[in-house]
């Protein structure tokens, strides 16, 4: 599967990648400051799931016990706050993204690059469904 | 192995790799597809850990290596060679 199959809203103008690939770390753990665990729910998570739930919610669940609020789908950028975009499909969570500092959207792809993008919709669409939710929560001190 | 490996490259959630038709045509090998995997994780760690677990019914990674993609391999490749099922 090529990048462009995978992310159809992915331009040469609207992303560029920002490190080598890795199979250490994935998207969730990038989003939520870790790049050297692979965040997944009964391996590495820092709250307990159902065995078998893999949905959305538990990704939600995930980064509410980390301090983030919903925010609906308000991807601007706040002074002071920080932001995660969430993405899934009906049977899963897919991706989850970080707001930068100048407003830009940081992600890990699956197991390969980083990349910095414009905003959370260019990658939606293809493998990781569709930009399900924002969560926010103020920039820790 | 390489067709889930081209198919995951972009993915994060292990249970929708895993589900993945390749992965599930590995799983559905049983014990005979074990040592390829353990050749494929000593060459290259990956997420064959939802595999092994499903068809050892083992899980032979400590809590303290959950998470570490090398050190999860590290842990089933030392149980394969306890358990005779690779050579050193």
């Amino acid at each position: 599967m090529t990048p462009t199959e995978a992310f159809p809203g992915l331009t040469p103008n609207n992303h560029h990648t920002t490190s080598p690939a890795s199979d250490d770390y994935n998207c969730i753990a990038w989003s939520a400051g870790d790049n050297e665990n692979w965040w997944q729910p009964n391996v590495f998570w820092p709250i307990q799931t159902s065995p078998n739930d893999f949905g959305i919610g538990v990704l939600e669940q995930l980064f509410h016990a980390l301090g983030y609020e919903d925010c609906g789908l308000d991807f601007s950028l706040e002074l002071g706050i920080e932001k995660v975009a969430l993405f899934g499909n009906s049977l899963y969570y897919t991706h989850s993204a970080r707001q930068l500092p100048n407003g830009k959207w940081t992600s890990k792809l699956g197991k390969a690059e980083d990349i910095e993008h414009d905003t959370p919709q260019i990658i939606a669409g293809g493998v990781y469904g569709e930009l399900v939710q924002v969560m926010k929560r103020p920039i820790p001190t | 192995m390489r067709q889930w490996k081209e198919e995951s490259r972009f993915l994060s959630n292990t249970a929708q790799m895993a589900m993945l038709k390749p992965y599930q045509r590995i799983i559905g090998m049983g014990w005979s597809a074990v040592p390829l995997i353990l050749e494929e994780l000593r060459r290259e760690p990956d997420q064959w850990f939802w595999a092994l677990e499903a068809i050892t019914d083992d899980n032979p990674v400590p809590l303290q290596a959950a998470g570490k993609v090398r050190l999860m391999a590290q842990a089933w490749l030392e149980w394969a060679t306890k358990q005779g099922l690779l050579r050193t």
